[in-house]
């Protein structure tokens, strides 16, 4: 599996801009056969939106349309998976912070496999999100041809475990995911550590990935985005770790970059599981009593 | 008591990154390859200067030397130091004659002390400083750096629409003692990194005899008092001088306005920057 997570730096609130440059990135990776491209979150819109949200929002319609236009001319494979970032208006005219799996199809209709609206909306701090999004009510896993069952989430989302554990449960025999994906936007911050080239944020992120991919034997896909807005000097440092907590590949802080791996995840899957098999022994009805019992207040 | 504490200690090369990717994305995205900035002779606008040149070039970089008759030699000499180390494109321009013409025709009270009146051009020259920045931006087509710190930031030390004035900021979240260790990583000049910080508003004038406590003091207090968030009674607990934590609580709070836009009277139902928000990048 050849795969291409696009580390860029959008324009804040230019739709068509951003379009032009995922479509770019989309056509190519596509001819040079590539199998999925993940971009980051908000990727068509840029993070700091504010009062913009509803200027640069698309109905699932008018995104499923645009990747329509998407059609290869030249002799590519089949198939690619794109995920991207967007802000989702919903029939009843609400707005969330979005991000959709597609499985665009030579000479058919792109698939939407998957919807995921951000669940968890940072307010605090230098956060302001609930005040401009509404507040996503799902985590759902889904299946994906090329990489069998899978979770997608957005930035805060990855930062309530209840996330991620749903996911690693949600299938039949609770048989949950073997790839998480990740899409954040994450503002650089804490600059004391003097021994490591990095921040304190990206330092967070880099535990949380190799915690998620090693607790529940995950390949994890995690993209973030780079470039400025107002103060913000987004960090970067997109990994793709295996499910034993090795980084197979890393992008640079601060910079874009377009970062390739050529993976067999399915079998780095495999191979975790039958040396930690840990996840398969878990005690989902357990949990659902233990939880069933907290929740009444009992 | 002079060692910086680890908690006010940074990562060089990881800030120097990132100030360059800001300052070239956010000269670079409004379609603008040049950048002015004031040099003083001191460590902020010498910092500042490190950085743009860095960022965007030095042949990209205009600096702008604007002593008054009573500025210390040493700064204009100083800050031509920094000039020729960095190959930057300067001008010196003296502001005595505006100045002095201004205050020749404005009547100031006879009973007026000499520490207004010091306040009053100390202001007068900055703010004049600030639309000479302006005016050569123009002229180059390129964006004003800005050179305040977070110490002076939060302590209200500096003039409104004078030096706190600019386009973009590289060094204002960046306490003095921070300046210092950016400063000495990229080599900026020996004497610059020596020298007593001062404003230089009036001859003898120092900020550590201003502000009444050394920098390192300060952005200790600040640290925890902004930072970490704690309450003054809870700083002193930590040992520091209660008159120190008082003042610097003080200051903080009496120079909030300085820190904030003007005020706009809300009267319609969208009133700018409270119903209406737009980030400052917005299409960019």
């Amino acid at each position: 599996m050849k795969l291409l997570v696009a580390q860029i730096a959008p324009k804040l609130g230019v739709i068509e801009d951003n379009w032009q440059r995922h479509r770019e990135i989309i056509v190519t990776a596509w001819r040079e056969g590539y199998d999925l491209v993940v971009f980051p979150e908000l990727s068509l819109t840029g993070y700091l939106l504010r009062d913009l949200v509803p200027d640069v929002a698309l109905t699932l319609s008018q995104l499923r349309a645009r990747f329509a236009e998407i059609q290869p001319t030249e002799k590519t494979p089949p198939t690619l998976e794109v995920v991207l970032g967007f802000v989702e208006e919903s029939p009843a005219h609400r707005f969330y912070t979005a991000a959709a799996y597609l499985r665009l199809q030579r000479g058919k209709e792109p698939l939407l496999l998957h919807r995921h609206r951000k669940v968890y909306l940072p307010t605090y701090g230098m956060f302001d999100e609930q005040r401009y999004f509404s507040a996503g009510r799902c985590v759902r896993a889904f299946d994906s041809p090329l990489l069998g069952r899978t979770g997608l989430l957005i930035c805060e989302d990855l930062w309530h475990p209840s996330c991620v554990y749903l996911l690693a449960i949600d299938g039949p025999q609770f048989e949950g995911i073997q790839a998480l994906i990740g899409l954040s936007n994450s503002p650089a911050r804490g600059v004391t550590d003097t021994e490591h080239f990095t921040t304190a944020n990206v330092e967070t992120w880099r535990a949380i990935n190799r915690l998620n991919a090693t607790l529940y034997g995950l390949f994890c896909i995690h993209c973030q985005r780079v470039g400025v807005e107002d103060s913000y000097i987004f960090s970067g440092g997109s990994e793709v770790v295996s499910p034993s907590g090795e980084v197979l590949a890393r992008a640079p802080l601060f910079e874009e970059h377009l970062l390739t791996v050529e993976v067999e995840a399915d079998h780095l899957v495999r191979w975790n599981r039958i040396r930690n098999p840990g996840m398969a022994a878990e005690q989902v009805d357990l949990v659902f009593r233990e939880l069933s019992r907290i929740f009444s207040g009992g | 008591m002079n060692e910086v504490p680890a908690y006010l200690r940074i990562n060089c090369e990881v800030v120097g990154k990132m100030l360059t990717v800001f300052l070239r994305s956010e000269v670079h995205k409004v379609g603008f390859r040049r950048a002015v900035v004031g040099l003083s002779g001191g460590i902020d606008s010498a910092l500042t200067a490190f950085l743009g040149a860095r960022a965007l070039g030095p042949q990209n970089v205009l600096a702008v030397l604007m002593p008054y008759k009573t500025s210390r030699p040493d700064s204009l000499t100083d800050a031509l130091a920094v000039v020729e180390q960095l190959g930057l494109e300067h001008r010196v321009i003296d502001i005595t004659p505006q100045i002095d013409a201004y205050y020749a025709n404005e009547n100031v009270p006879r009973e007026e002390d000499e520490e207004r009146m010091n306040l009053r051009k100390g202001n007068k020259m900055a703010r004049e400083r600030m639309t000479i920045l302006y005016d050569l931006s123009q002229a180059i087509t390129g964006l004003v750096l800005g050179t305040s710190n977070k110490t002076e930031l939060l302590l209200g030390y500096g003039t409104l629409y004078g030096d706190m004035a600019s386009a973009i900021n590289p060094i204002g979240d960046l306490y003095k003692t921070q300046v210092r260790q950016m400063a000495q990583y990229l080599g900026l000049p020996e004497r610059i990194l020596k020298k007593v910080p001062t404003a230089d508003l009036w001859v003898g004038q120092t900020d550590e005899d201003q502000l009444g406590f050394s920098y390192l003091e300060l952005d200790q207090t600040l640290y925890f008092l902004v930072d970490q968030r704690l309450r003054p009674e809870e700083v002193v607990a930590l040992g520091f001088e209660e008159r120190l934590v008082n003042q610097v609580a003080r200051l903080l709070q009496r120079s909030q306005f300085k820190r904030c836009p003007p005020v706009i009277a809300k009267v319609s139902e969208r009133t700018i920057n409270r119903d209406f928000r737009y980030s400052r990048d917005w299409g960019y």
